[in-house]
């Protein structure tokens, strides 16, 4: 219980207030003495709980805060995944700091000046599952891993691990990568081949099916060594060797919708868990003007490369690749306000006799609308205005143009009528030279596609992790 | 009216066929369902206070082993804040409950986290530890561990550690003054802070600032308790001194509190000391950071407006808008306005325990503010050792910014405190009065002329006792006559809401006074 001032004390209540409105006083140099501070009495002190420090025995209840209980209450579940895909990574964080795991790594790799970073990431996408996941980058001068899990359900997983070693060859910068990759993912489509399938003769549709796509499921192992030699500031080569195996089959749960429900059973290429292992050795050059490159920036682009696919074990498969990219964005009145073009184009050859999955054939990944047509030959061309809304927000207008063809020569009238676009809009929120978070609406033939990430940024660029 | 579930409870037992008992899952889901259809039906029910002495110190200081230094992960801490912190505050549409942190006549106790209530005519009592570095210093090879950008650690005389930031060459005394009054101000408050003297070394100015004091633990989390630190047990978005920390904020112009400026730190033998939570390195404070962003802002070339939607409409191709240097009345201050927006006041990045701010726990803040003497200014400024003139403008200017954010506290809630209970006077015919004092009038703010009172008395239960009465105040203070059906009861609440011009202020003052044999006594306030 607590008795309040009697009327001297109200009197000095209202003094102090007064004064401390009114009084002015001189300045003065520092006299308050630490002794005088530690001899001052101190009040007895309570438990360290909320019910003890406020000395409530019953709290209040206010009605109108029950329909905001139950909002709240709906909302629960999202609102936890979110939060606890964000402590988790936090919790993850901590847990490397405890464990001195960087003073490990540290040690192994000799690097005291490393850093490492642990990120959750999420990933959402129209129609698709919430993925969320983990990245973790351990960074240093000389060498880099990084570690990286997603899950979006027991059929939607994937896991990778990286060693990078940086270094110099002939006095060149170079780094040398290694790294394991492992995914299931049941929820694809295969729309057929060729950019109209349904008039394509190469497809063949179950009759009276009403779906223009079927579900498949894909496992998928791939161990790869790559190695880079930056030859000047912005050119730079890259060679990779890639030893993978693609599994796959139909979705059974998937009913009428499944692959084998769409297609005549036996006319999808590729439809196999017997599927073997190839080796794909690809050689490329590019030419980056770009100062930064996991964010808007001005400079030109321009990469070529070539590669061929050999299988394990005598099976009859292999093919090569071939392709080029080139692009730039030049800065409109401000350095932040940005226009840039890019044009992709990406073709395969199988080898005589060979009979290629049609998860190796051409298709266009950057493409915002849907991804759903693949051939032999692939063509993308994208146009993107960005600026700045503030210090860390950009937002962009983008039209993008995809065409598949099932080869050069037979590339003509038809695939410009039925050329693919997508218009759409986008905002990027930055942290330093990092894009933190991207949001993506791209309205096509196809509908409205949302992609939503958070967290961060896959710094996968090169075309063996696209694929 | 009784609990909710105690109603719903008899509601099912009366509907229940005699001789059956429901499955406890469809009970529980029956009680579930009712209650939340009856809830909405019943009424306010106030809090029960203990009949107890208000706690004024908490008990978490306790010896506890030393917890590991907390890294912060600058990407993982950007995407917290500016990802999770949105997306889980858009999807909560729960108002912020009441403060853990706050003792039952609605202030906060002395803690970790805030220190013991100044002594009126000595406010910075206990703010100077070591006092200044003592000559000679001598560089250390240490890397600094505030955080402060530009910081290079001493040792002094006494072998002290100490971190020293160089003053900015273009603004003599700016950032380095502004550090050392600052600080003081802050502790002024009650806050927990570094100690920062500005000092002469090898002919150049610094600020000093002593830091570590004991073992620094890094920055604090915004969010949530250390795992390490059995004292620290409430999530600190609910700690009533961070959630007000906007309001200190605002008065003395902290555009940017980046995490590094709330430390813990262990004070003590290791197994025989705690962790004290502190603001530490705060250089950016009254108008400095405001300062340095517009000249920059200036000096770009590209420069484009800060109006959002133009932005947005224009694609960034609006024209480069005219910028004038940022001007001030003396060098060595920032870009300090004497007038300012609190309510829209934000600082960057989001301190998360900000966004759970009530109108209570500004209005204590406000108190807090009022509170601190002018000669504190006064002797804030002086710490900054700028010359006299530029002393006296800056504490005229924070005279006037406090007069704004103290306005703007007052206006969350009905500012009234509990003065003095008048026993029953039998001989001259009265019975007990309870007195209340409107800090906003009382201060000139607003006038008694325009204020009335409107006055309500529930029981323990919420119920209404008698009908609601209008009161007039006499200058300040309003003196309620407790109505007969009141006196008799054991527990009484007395809610008053002010009305200025006849508009009520969004919230009640309320006040729990429990009876005693020689008349009723105060046991709980909430604003």
């Amino acid at each position: 219980m607590a008795r309040l001032p009697r009327a001297g004390g109200l009197g000095a209540l209202l003094g102090a207030l007064a004064i401390a409105a009114t009084a002015r006083g001189e300045a003065a140099p520092e006299v308050d003495d630490p002794a005088a501070a530690s001899n001052r009495s101190r009040p007895p002190a309570v438990p360290n709980d909320p019910v003890s420090i406020a000395g409530i025995e019953e709290t209040d209840f206010d009605p109108s805060d029950v329909g905001l209980g139950i909002a709240s209450g709906v909302l629960f579940v999202p609102r936890n995944v979110i939060d606890y895909a964000f402590r988790g990574a936090d919790l993850a964080a901590t847990l490397v700091n405890d464990r001195q795991l960087v003073p490990r790594y540290r040690d192994l790799f000799s690097t005291p000046s490393a850093r490492l970073y642990v990120f959750p990431t999420l990933f959402a996408e129209t129609d698709a599952p919430v993925s969320v996941g983990l990245r973790m980058i351990f960074d240093s001068r000389r060498i880099g891993a990084s570690q990286r899990v997603g899950f979006g359900g027991l059929n939607q997983v994937e896991a990778e691990t990286r060693l990078v070693l940086k270094g110099k060859l002939a006095e060149l910068p170079a780094v040398l990568s290694l790294e394991s990759y492992y995914e299931l993912v049941d929820n694809r489509r295969y729309y057929g081949i060729g950019l109209v399938p349904r008039s394509d003769l190469r497809n063949r549709f179950v009759d009276g099916t009403p779906y223009e796509f079927g579900y498949y499921t894909e496992r998928r192992v791939r161990h790869l060594a790559s190695g880079g030699l930056r030859l000047s500031e912005n050119i730079e080569l890259l060679m990779s060797t890639s030893l993978y195996r693609r599994q796959l089959e139909t979705t059974a749960t998937r009913g009428a919708e499944a692959v084998t429900a769409v297609f005549e059973p036996g006319t999808i290429p590729g439809l196999s868990t017997a599927n073997p292992y190839l080796v794909y050795s690809e050689v490329a050059a590019r030419f980056d003007s770009r100062r930064i490159r996991t964010r808007p920036s001005p400079g030109w682009l321009f990469e070529t490369y070539v590669g061929g696919a050999h299988p394990l074990g005598g099976a009859d498969l292999a093919y090569m690749r071939l392709g080029a990219r080139a692009g730039f964005a030049k800065p409109v009145m401000r350095q932040s306000n940005l226009f840039a073009l890019r044009f992709t184009v990406d073709g395969v050859t199988p080898a005589p006799g060979s009979e290629l999955p049609f998860v190796e054939l051409e298709h266009q990944t950057e493409y915002r609308g849907f991804d759903t047509r693949r051939d032999y030959l692939a063509m993308l061309s994208s146009a993107d205005y960005t600026w700045l809304l503030a210090p860390a927000l950009g937002m962009r207008f983008f039209a993008d143009a995809l065409t598949v063809a099932p080869s050069l020569r037979s590339f003509g009238a038809e695939q410009l009528q039925n050329m693919r676009l997508a218009l759409g809009i986008g905002l990027d929120a930055f942290s330093g030279e990092n894009t933190l978070a991207s949001m993506v609406l791209g309205v096509s033939g196809d509908g409205v596609r949302f992609v939503a990430t958070f967290g961060a940024p896959a710094t996968h660029g090169d075309r063996q992790h696209r694929k | 009216m009784t609990t909710i579930n105690h109603d719903a409870r008899d509601w099912i037992s009366a509907s229940r066929p005699r001789g059956s008992a429901p499955r406890p899952s469809l009970r529980a889901g029956l009680l579930g369902v009712a209650a939340l259809l009856v809830a909405p039906a019943c009424g306010y029910r106030p809090p029960r206070f203990v009949d107890a002495p208000p706690a004024l110190r908490v008990d978490d200081m306790t010896p506890v082993p030393v917890p590991a230094h907390r890294t912060l992960l600058a990407p993982l801490n950007d995407a917290n804040i500016y990802v999770r912190r949105e997306l889980v505050r858009a999807m909560d549409p729960r108002r912020a409950g009441d403060a853990g942190d706050v003792n039952a006549l609605d202030g906060v106790p002395e803690s970790s986290w805030f220190h013991r209530l100044p002594v009126f005519d000595k406010p910075l009592l206990g703010y100077r530890r070591d006092g200044a570095p003592v000559q000679p210093l001598i560089e250390s090879k240490d890397a600094p561990v505030s955080g402060l950008p530009g910081a290079r650690v001493f040792v002094d005389a006494r072998g002290l550690r100490f971190e020293l930031v160089p003053d900015d060459a273009e603004r003599p005394g700016m950032r380095i003054g502004a550090m050392a009054a600052t600080s003081r101000l802050l502790f002024a408050l009650g806050y927990r802070t570094d100690e920062v003297n500005v000092v002469e070394h090898a002919g150049s100015r610094f600020a000093a600032t002593r830091w570590p004091v004991g073992i620094d633990l890094g920055p604090t989390p915004q969010d949530r308790p250390r795992r390490d630190d059995p004292n620290d047990r409430l999530d600190h978005r609910d700690r009533r001194s961070l959630r007000a920390f906007k309001l200190a904020a605002a008065w003395l112009d902290i555009v940017h509190v980046p995490p590094r400026c709330l430390r813990d730190h262990y004070v003590g033998e290791p197994g025989k000391g705690h962790v004290e939570h502190a603001f530490v390195g705060i250089d950016g404070g009254l108008g400095v950071d405001r300062y340095q962003e517009r000249l920059a802002w200036q000096r770009d070339p590209e420069r484009s407006d800060d109006n959002l939607f133009l932005r947005m409409v224009s694609l960034g191709l609006s024209p480069v808008p005219a910028a004038s240097p940022p001007g001030t009345p003396f060098p060595s201050v920032g870009l300090l306005e004497d007038h300012l927006l609190v309510g829209s006041f934000k600082p960057s990045p989001p301190f998360e325990p900000i966004d759970r701010l009530t109108p209570g726990d500004a209005y204590w803040m406000a108190k807090r503010i009022a509170t601190v003497p002018p000669r504190v200014f006064q002797r804030a400024a002086f710490s900054s050792r700028m010359p006299n003139d530029a002393q006296r403008w800056l504490a005229r200017t924070l005279e006037e910014r406090r007069a704004a954010v103290v306005a703007w506290g007052y206006d969350r809630v009905s500012p009234l405190e509990a003065g003095f209970l008048h026993a029953a006077d039998p001989t001259r015919g009265r019975g007990p009065r309870f007195q209340l004092v409107d800090l906003a009038v009382m201060s000139g703010m607003t006038s008694s002329a325009t204020s009335r009172y409107d006055v309500r008395y529930l029981d323990a239960d919420g119920a209404a006792l008698g009908f609601a009465r209008a009161v007039v105040p006499v200058g300040a203070v309003v003196t309620l006559e407790l109505p007969a059906s009141v006196v008799s009861r054991e527990r009484v609440v007395v809610r008053v809401t002010a009305l200025r011009a006849g508009v009520p202020l969004p919230r009640a003052a309320e006040f729990h006074l429990v009876r005693r044999p020689s008349g009723f006594a105060v046991v709980g306030v909430r604003h």
